[in-house]
């Protein structure tokens, strides 16, 4: 293995191709193509093999050599390896033959799919010599940033819209962390940062580290591979904010077919976003192959990114692929976490509502078939968003501490039932 | 007719380091054209082999981007501010993209090794 760059080649412009030293920049100086990490596949073809992983602990890090980073992982060691639930009762009631939930709801630390782009890029940033840490966030990926860079001993600087859920503010201050609330849209965030960035020299692990960062999603889709009994799923509904996460899921599928890991089969993988932040949906069924950015208006405040910066390609992704992208309002997206929670109890904040309330559309239209499987990713933890939720899961009913009120509770309930 | 291209901070090497460049054009894409034959070096920044303006390099015609328009035939009127945003900024308003933008070559320099 290369000591300095492990089995990363160089930084390389997704437009152009021009390759840049594996140092903390994002911007191609070129033609302003992004930048993303390349590596030599033919090396790691020679040390990730089926037996190699399965010899190692369950975490993200089993598949390490197609993770940016040079040295062992200094952040992160205990994120990843989420469970996937075959959700039948899901199924069922969605009228599909097998349906799969990746459920990042219980990844560790924070409860988001987040932890895991994070210990990437926390982990490289520390390799390259950075002692504060920063972020634009819509609030899951604040939370993993201030904890992680609390448990590795890192100054961390998060910047948040001031209007986020309470919990997720929270979720940030508790660990220490410099949370700086924005008037704004994270877009507005997103601007701020863009420039903070350049003047203080910080790694912003969604700025310039984004090549590294970006690439911690992909444990997702290798642990869905796996999972499945190495198999690559059918259909794959992803939630869509930046649009990052899919073009990663579809990353992971083709770099384990290309290494040997799985078979080359067929997939579609489709987009989820809130109608009320639906910039790629919107372009994605109007044909085009650019978005036109939106305002945010939705309580999806996760996905509330009305500039996605990886619009372009998860465009491209779900062409490539024969997959769609579909949108659901609010109400939807409240039912999408209703549904999950009581088939499979799982509960899921609103951008799992988003993946629910969007499969069920395309299983009913026929877009994922109903004799067909499908894996839905669910991103974050609904014990964060529960003000989304709160007015439409009813209120317990309250009685005295008395076994006769509790049994005329019950024989009203009854009665009711039998007269419904 | 006289208009002015606005030139984010990283082009204006090309630009003689003038951050507005004067032209006379009804429509955009003549617009681009004056300023590629007058700034020869900024050409292969803005415009791939076949002349079509890049995938990261979006303009806007006061404050509008031209791709909600008529993109290249956008025709122009006198005194219409074009602006030329590179990078990965579709951002919410032209104001805010043109800041992302002149932070870029800054971002840039800004590495640790």
């Amino acid at each position: 293995m290369d000591k300095h760059n492990g089995f990363m080649k160089a930084l390389k412009c997704r437009e152009c191709g021009r390759e840049y030293p594996l140092t903390a920049n994002h911007v191609c100086e070129f033609d302003f193509g992004p930048l993303e990490v390349a590596y030599d596949y033919d090396r790691i073809k020679k040390s990730l093999t089926r037996a190699a992983i399965l010899s190692r602990p369950q975490n993200m890090w089993r598949y390490h050599e197609l993770l940016p980073v040079v040295g062992e992982p200094t952040v992160g060691f205990a994120v990843g390896y989420t469970p996937l639930v075959k959700a039948d009762r899901l199924a069922r009631k969605l009228g599909i033959r097998e349906l799969w939930i990746k459920n990042d709801t219980v990844n560790y630390p924070t409860l988001s799919f987040k932890d895991r782009v994070v210990s990437v890029a926390l982990s490289r940033a520390r390799e390259l010599g950075f002692t504060t840490v920063a972020c634009a966030s819509t609030g899951n990926l604040a939370n993993s940033v201030a904890a992680n860079a609390a448990a590795s001993g890192l100054k961390a600087y998060v910047f948040i819209p001031s209007d986020l859920e309470q919990g997720k503010i929270v979720n940030s201050l508790v660990y220490g962390a410099n949370v700086i609330g924005i008037k704004g849209h994270y877009d507005e965030v997103n601007r701020l940062c863009a420039e903070i960035a350049g003047k203080f020299g910080w790694a912003f692990v969604n700025v310039n580290m984004r090549p590294y960062y970006a690439e911690g999603s992909k444990s997702m889709g290798f642990e869905i591979i796996e999972q499945l009994d190495w198999r690559i799923p059918r259909h794959t509904v992803v939630c869509m904010a930046s649009g990052s996460l899919l073009t990663k899921i579809h990353k992971s599928y083709q770099e384990f077919a290309k290494l040997g890991l799985v078979p080359e089969t067929n997939f579609k993988i489709h987009g989820a976003q809130a109608t009320g932040c639906s910039p790629i949906s919107t372009a994605q069924k109007a044909g085009l192959d650019f978005f036109k950015p939106v305002k945010p208006n939705t309580i999806a405040k996760s996905l509330a990114i009305g500039t996605p910066a990886d619009g372009f390609y998860a465009l491209r992704v779900m062409k490539e692929t024969g997959g769609v992208a579909e949108d659901v309002t609010d109400d939807e997206i409240r039912e999408g976490i209703k549904l999950l929670a009581e088939c499979e109890g799982i509960f899921a904040e609103t951008a799992g509502g988003v993946t629910v309330g969007v499969a069920k559309k395309l299983i009913a239209s026929g877009k994922i078939p109903a004799n067909d499987s499908a894996v839905l990713c669910v991103t974050g933890n609904g014990l964060k968003t529960v003000d989304a939720v709160a007015g439409c899961v009813g209120r317990p009913r309250e009685i005295k501490p008395s076994l006769r009120e509790f049994e005329t509770l019950l024989a009203a309930e009854n009665l009711s039932a039998v007269n419904a | 007719m006289a208009n002015r291209i606005r030139i984010p901070d990283p082009l204006r090497e090309f630009t003689d380091n003038n951050e507005f460049v004067e032209v006379n054009a009804p429509d955009i894409g003549t617009a681009i054209t004056n300023l590629l034959s007058r700034f020869p070096d900024i050409r292969e920044h803005l415009v791939d082999d076949t002349g079509d303006l890049r995938r990261f390099v979006c303009v806007y015609v006061n404050k509008e981007d031209i791709r909600f328009l008529q993109n290249q035939q956008t025709p122009l009127k006198d005194g219409d501010e074009i602006l030329i945003v590179p990078g990965l900024i579709h951002q919410s308003s032209a104001v805010a993209a043109i800041a992302v933008a002149d932070s870029l070559s800054i971002s840039r320099g800004s590495n640790l090794n």
